[in-house]
């Protein structure tokens, strides 16, 4: 394959193909749509692969996990509602310990909201949106090439783990179109290692807690926290090898922004003003990383598309306050970021002007 | 079969007795031709001004309140996809409530809830399963374009067998994607919900009349009740909009969508194909682009599904069983 005009929900579905992607279960809602509308069409020249359209995202979140204990990679897409109804069944393969991928494509909520504006008020959900304690793994690419190379990990990552993976795009990244190689792209798959679930012996998958022996374990502390900790030290030591980060731009520069997806991409003709760190492995939070960078710097800006999600979760690692240029309403662009940074008195005024690049 | 016609209620006797007033007026952006904007107009000016309206995300919802601006005349109120059922029930006891408390007068406030195919049919399924148990007084609309049409043209779990949409397009290697058939959603749950006392398909372009009678029935009989229309989609069918009326004629005369009422559990046909003949499925399916890639091999098997479903079925178009008990 030579260099091609890609799509980036396009690129996420050929980056899910590349990682042994056999099963896509989905349902329509924009931004994400693409994704399911070409799994559908690789699925008509390839019976191999296995596509259900259910219907809604309570089944597409449940079959994905059917699927993936029945041995085949699988993963859904979807958008912040659909994203809301899904929290069940991402629970539940966090207890079971499904690997399974998860693609939310960012819109602008709550509810309908602004469906085809991008937002990146997911942050919080794709860490906490189902019950109870787990340890999630989110990765949020900001190009079309890292749609595919991130997909790809985020394979990895859930086989590696035996948990679902979230990947995180926006509305933007997924309708960007740009000029890749995906042949020049060297990814290494991770095979499944999980046995399926007709490999001969008798399993029990259950989203109870419960002994090896599958005696219910519902009122035993102990074996609760045996569990829990496991998991949780599995998935930390996993999510070390998938420490996916950016640190560049002027790093002489008193003030360190920190961008991620498409904001990252927003950002940067403000690369000689400022320094910047970029997280693509959203959670576990790169907690080491982040203090190391910020220690560099006099002024930490959080620049997202959202009221302060992660701006929250850097204030919490520093221990210090950081400040905040929040994109709300789908309102993404150079000139809201440089009107945000001169609030902060962190930008000339006169620089604040049509996009461009920085004055 | 009985007839039900003696139950009483407000029937528009002709054409020239519709009423004039419009509750879902001019100033909407849905397609040339739809013929789900027909329902929502047809509905509204059956129930008249003391209406309110709720209605689950798709395109009657999308293009029909777009910037700020509405067609509805009645009070309209948005829920989420799958939502159709729960709403209605709110907006009912809601009404109930207050009509209790004396705080609004004591008068017959229709409730009408629509939803989409995909809203209705696939995923919002449950909520009117539990709406149909309800003891409130509303009218659900699952106005069935056959996909999800606000989105591009998906396939829906009440897409005909064969049709391509976005998500069933013909490949090499497959040529029909659609290999579901058709979910009988009206026959589903006027069997499964024993209390419902009114449940019927409609067309809004054949037989005349037919859709706006069947609204005025449904609210006149009361409790929790149901109408599944049929609605040609110039766009996802891939026609010119003009045929929108022919189409859903012809749909009807070929018996691929079944055309009935069940008041109290009795089944009366408006279009019987046992006294009013079918036309073979290939005059219907011909006429629509999503149907281009058929080869004669499969025309004959929705055929042969269709004639099963007249000739073979216990209640014809309704209830899927066949030969009544058998000796245990």
């Amino acid at each position: 394959m030579a260099r091609r005009l890609l799509q980036g929900n396009e690129a996420v579905l050929l980056g899910a193909l590349r990682a042994g992607a056999t099963y896509y279960a989905g349902y329509p809602i924009s931004p994400s749509t693409e994704i399911l509308m070409r799994a559908s069409v690789h699925a008509a020249d390839h019976p191999e692969f296995r596509f259900l359209q259910a219907e809604d995202e309570i089944a597409s979140a449940n079959a994905i996990i059917g699927a993936s204990l029945a041995g085949a990679k699988s993963f859904t897409a979807t958008s912040g509602p659909g994203f809301s109804l899904m929290q069940e069944a991402i629970g539940y393969a966090h207890k079971v310990g499904v690997p399974c991928v998860f693609v939310d494509v960012q819109r602008v909520g709550p509810a309908t909201g602004m469906p085809t504006m991008p937002g990146q008020g997911d942050i919080l959900q794709s860490r906490y949106g189902s019950s109870g304690d787990y340890t999630s793994l989110v990765f949020y690419p900001s190009s079309v090439v890292e749609c595919y190379r991130y997909a790809v990990e985020a394979f990895n990552a859930a086989e590696e783990s035996l948990s679902p993976v979230v990947l995180l795009t926006d509305a933007f990244i997924a309708h960007l179109n740009e000029v890749v190689d995906l042949d020049a792209i060297e990814v290494e798959v991770k095979e499944r290692t999980l046995p399926a679930l007709a490999s001969g012996q008798t399993r029990l998958f259950t989203g109870v807690l419960v002994y090896a022996d599958g005696e219910p374990a519902t009122a035993d502390a102990d074996e609760y926290l045996r569990q829990y900790e496991e998991a949780k030290a599995r998935r930390l030591t996993i999510a070390e090898r998938y420490a996916f980060h950016e640190y560049g731009w002027n790093t002489e520069a008193e003030t360190l922004l920190i961008a991620y997806g498409i904001t990252r991409r927003i950002c940067q003709p403000l690369a000689s003003h400022f320094a910047l760190w970029r997280p693509v492995r959203i959670w576990p939070v790169l907690e080491r990383e982040l203090r190391e960078v910020a220690a560099r710097h006099r002024n930490i800006v959080v620049v997202e598309g959202n009221d302060g999600q992660y701006a929250g979760v850097v204030e919490r690692v520093l221990r210090r306050d950081v400040a905040r240029v929040p994109l709300l309403g789908g309102r993404m662009s150079l000139e809201a970021v440089r009107e945000g940074l001169a609030r902060l008195g962190l930008l000339a005024p006169e620089a604040v002007g049509p996009a461009g690049a920085a004055r | 079969m009985t007839q039900t016609s003696d139950l009483a209620f407000d029937r528009i006797a002709g054409v020239r007795k519709t009423p004039l007033e419009e509750f879902y007026a001019s100033g909407h952006r849905t397609c040339q031709g739809c013929e789900s904007a027909l329902v929502m107009r047809q509905f509204a000016k059956a129930s008249g001004p003391r209406t309110v309206v709720t209605g689950s995300t798709g395109c009657m919802y999308v293009a029909n309140t777009s910037y700020m601006t509405t067609p509805w005349v009645v009070p309209w109120m948005h829920t989420q996809l799958g939502a159709a059922g729960p709403s209605a029930i709110g907006m009912a006891a809601g009404l109930r409530a207050l009509m209790r408390k004396g705080r609004i007068a004591q008068e017959r406030i229709n409730v009408i809830s629509f939803c989409g195919d995909l809203g209705g049919g696939d995923m919002g399924l449950s909520g009117i399963s539990g709406a149909l148990q309800s003891p409130y007084d509303l009218l659900i609309i699952l106005y069935d374009n056959e996909s999800a049409a606000n989105t591009d043209i998906q396939a829906t779990g009440l897409t005909t067998y064969g049709a391509q949409t976005t998500f069933t397009p013909p490949g090499k290697v497959h040529r029909v994607m659609q290999r579901r058939w058709k979910k009988n959603v009206a026959g589903m749950l006027a069997v499964g919900h024993p209390t419902c006392r009114y449940v019927a398909t409609a067309c809004s372009a054949y037989p005349p009349l037919d859709f706006l009678n069947k609204v005025r029935k449904a609210l006149a009989v009361g409790g929790p009740t149901f109408i599944h229309t049929f609605d040609p989609c110039p766009k996802g069918w891939d026609y010119h909009p003009s045929y929108s009326h022919e189409l859903g004629e012809l749909g009807i005369k070929c018996g691929i969508f079944p055309l009935y009422e069940i008041v109290d559990g009795r089944v009366s046909y408006t279009y019987d194909p046992k006294k009013k003949g079918r036309i073979p499925v290939r005059e219907y399916l011909e006429k629509q682009g999503r149907f281009a890639h058929l080869i004669d091999e499969d025309v004959a098997y929705i055929q042969r599904r269709v004639d099963a479903m007249w000739e073979e079925w216990e209640i014809p178009g309704v209830a899927p069983l066949k030969g009544g008990l058998r000796p245990a």
